[in-house]
């Protein structure tokens, strides 16, 4: 069924255990960075407000700005969280299709 | 355009004419490819016609609309769904949704009924791309050359293009078009600018006039207006047939990593400046002539004659490449997911030759279909397309479930589904405003969250039947611990 080669586990035991609860809280903290990314891209606290900065409404830069924050978290999440969630936490980070990808080994690295 | 075919024609040389090659470029599509064939996509008369249209009536918000919706919401279902569909789709070679889906449920009806309801909610989208060609002949020549010209040159266009080139071409007209567009509205927005005294000046008139643009919402923009629209897009986006199937088409996920990070600056370089152009347009006192476009109204006014049949050339071409894109896609759900499963047919041979003969008459049949439906069309560009975007979107939670949980049975993905295409299509089609009975939130959002109530009920209620494989999404690559 599954034409990948399986890696071997790399933790067992009770380092397995607790390296699964880090997951999980790494997972719940990208996922509240990712709500307040959504959250927050309209400025609900700018609601009716008609400031002009510099020839724009004030709510339009501030939708400047935060996509321009969202790019470079987006940026730091390829970097440090790519796979989570997805490819399982004990896993370490996309090694499911490292072969594809030679360049990505590097990223295993920053695991622990 | 005529470049545009060049590539046309340089693709279908490099391409060996495999079915993956012609529907997926055999998943080789780099960053900056896959980046604007995505984006270019999007490209289409929805944001470059119908957004600034709605800018210049209603106001400036629908800049937040788009940006939240395509900038962030797609860029984390872009994660979420299209990563996960990558590995899924790497590792057992599918190329539509309805194959994945099917696959995994062991159900031919799943995977046809998918196709059948993408086919059909494709239709309204590619029809306003001729609507907005149509609309902009008649905006760029006050109306002198006539509606059905401009639609029927871009169906014509469309026909002969998808015909001849397949994916690669495609995505490479889609890469250029999408620079070139990029370029030419922050031209434009120089030029007019320029002409009415800056930037200042611009927004100045647009708050004497419409002071209402000014202030964050209001009128048309209500908050659950704003999220409703913002969220059904969003997810319909990525069920959309030739979005999704870009999620396969990653060379690696390098390319998809890039791609995310570089996502939410696109959009904005593309957003703020066309749907601001829009809105100072009203400030202007621009006149749109009825059944015309605000873009090329506003640049009539205020660039040379040039400069606006450029810009309304480039657009119809990026217009094009995104039907294109729609058609290729929908040829391959076509073929591969309902004649295909129905014939018993394979992709080689003679049967393969059958195969692409149907995927060919399908597009002919479907563009022309879709044009003379143009003719006659009510609405505007974004009321359509919006209603497209709401019935891709029922899709949407169902397959996320599916994807995640492997509890999920056949039974919950039949009821999910359907349940959601049959009360959102009651509603498009025989209720009036049906905001009105949801405190103001859309069909749309309602049947979403319906869907996913019953994909989650009847899968719990059900067990899985015979066929059903649930292993078949793990993409751990550690599942003998």
């Amino acid at each position: 069924m599954c034409d990948q080669p399986n890696d071997t586990p790399i933790m067992s035991g009770a380092n397995a255990a607790r390296g699964e609860r880090e997951g999980r809280l790494r997972l719940a903290g990208w996922a509240a960075v990712a709500f307040v990314l959504v959250a927050l891209a309209v400025p609900w606290f700018l609601w009716r407000d008609a400031t002009v900065v510099a020839g724009l409404p004030l709510w339009v830069w501030w939708h400047v700005g935060w996509m321009a924050l969202a790019s470079v978290v987006f940026y730091v999440f390829t970097k440090r969280a790519w796979g989570i969630g997805i490819v399982r936490a004990d896993a370490g980070h996309g090694e499911t299709t490292e072969a594809d990808d030679p360049v990505d080994a590097e990223e295993v690295s920053q695991r622990g | 355009m005529v470049l545009a075919a060049a590539i046309g024609v340089v693709a279908y040389r490099l391409t060996d004419r495999t079915a993956e090659d012609y529907y997926l470029a055999s998943r080789t599509l780099g960053t900056v490819v896959l980046l604007f064939t995505t984006f270019a996509t999007l490209l289409s008369a929805f944001t470059f016609f119908g957004g600034p249209n709605l800018a210049f009536s209603a106001g400036p918000e629908w800049i937040l609309v788009m940006g939240l919706m395509d900038g962030i919401i797609f860029a984390v279902l872009w994660y979420i769904l299209g990563y996960k569909q990558w590995l899924v789709g790497q590792k057992h070679g599918y190329v539509t949704l309805g194959e994945m889906l099917g696959d995994r449920f062991g159900s031919r009806w799943l995977r046809g009924g998918v196709a059948a309801v993408s086919i059909f909610w494709l239709f309204p989208y590619v029809m306003i791309q001729q609507q907005g060609a149509g609309q902009a002949i008649v905006g760029l020549t006050d109306g002198a050359v006539p509606f059905w010209v401009g639609a029927g040159a871009i169906t014509l266009f469309m026909i002969v293009y998808v015909a001849v080139s397949g994916m690669r071409g495609v995505a490479w007209t889609d890469t250029l078009q999408g620079l070139v567009m990029l370029g030419l509205i922050w031209a434009a927005v120089a030029w007019v600018l320029s002409a009415v005294g800056g930037l200042s000046s611009a927004t100045a008139s647009m708050g004497e006039s419409n002071p209402e643009f000014l202030a964050l919402g209001g009128g048309l923009y209500s908050p659950q207006y704003v999220i409703s629209t913002a969220v059904s897009i969003a997810f319909g986006v990525t069920m959309f047939p030739q979005i999704n199937q870009r999620f396969f088409v990653a060379r690696s996920e390098k390319v998809l990593k890039r791609t995310l990070a570089l996502w939410p600056i696109l959009v904005v370089l593309l957003f703020v400046p066309a749907f601001m152009l829009g809105a100072w347009a009203a400030g202007l006192g621009v006149t749109v002539p009825e059944n015309g476009n605000v873009i090329p109204a506003i640049l009539n006014e205020y660039t040379a004659g040039w400069f606006t049949a450029a810009v309304v050339a480039a657009a119809m071409a990026a217009m094009m490449s995104s039907s294109d894109s729609m058609l290729l896609s929908g040829a391959s759900y076509l073929t591969r997911d309902i004649y295909r499963p129905l014939t018993g047919a394979s992709a080689t041979g003679e049967a393969g030759g059958r195969e692409a003969l149907v995927a060919r008459v399908g597009v002919v049949v479907f563009a022309t279909l879709s044009f003379v439906a143009s003719l006659y069309s009510p609405g505007t560009l974004v009321e359509i397309g919006d209603t497209a975007f709401g019935g891709f979107a029922q899709l949407a939670l169902p397959v996320l479930v599916a994807l995640y949980w492997s509890r999920t049975t056949r039974w919950g993905m039949y009821v999910g589904l359907g349940g959601a295409q049959l009360f959102y299509m009651v509603n498009v089609f025989f209720v009036d405003d049906p905001s009105q009975y949801y405190l103001g939130w859309s069909a749309s959002i309602v049947g979403m969250l319906l869907g996913l109530l019953l994909t989650v009920v009847f899968s719990l209620a059900t067990t899985p039947s015979p066929g059903e494989d649930s292993s078949l999404y793990v993409v751990s690559g550690v599942e003998s611990d």
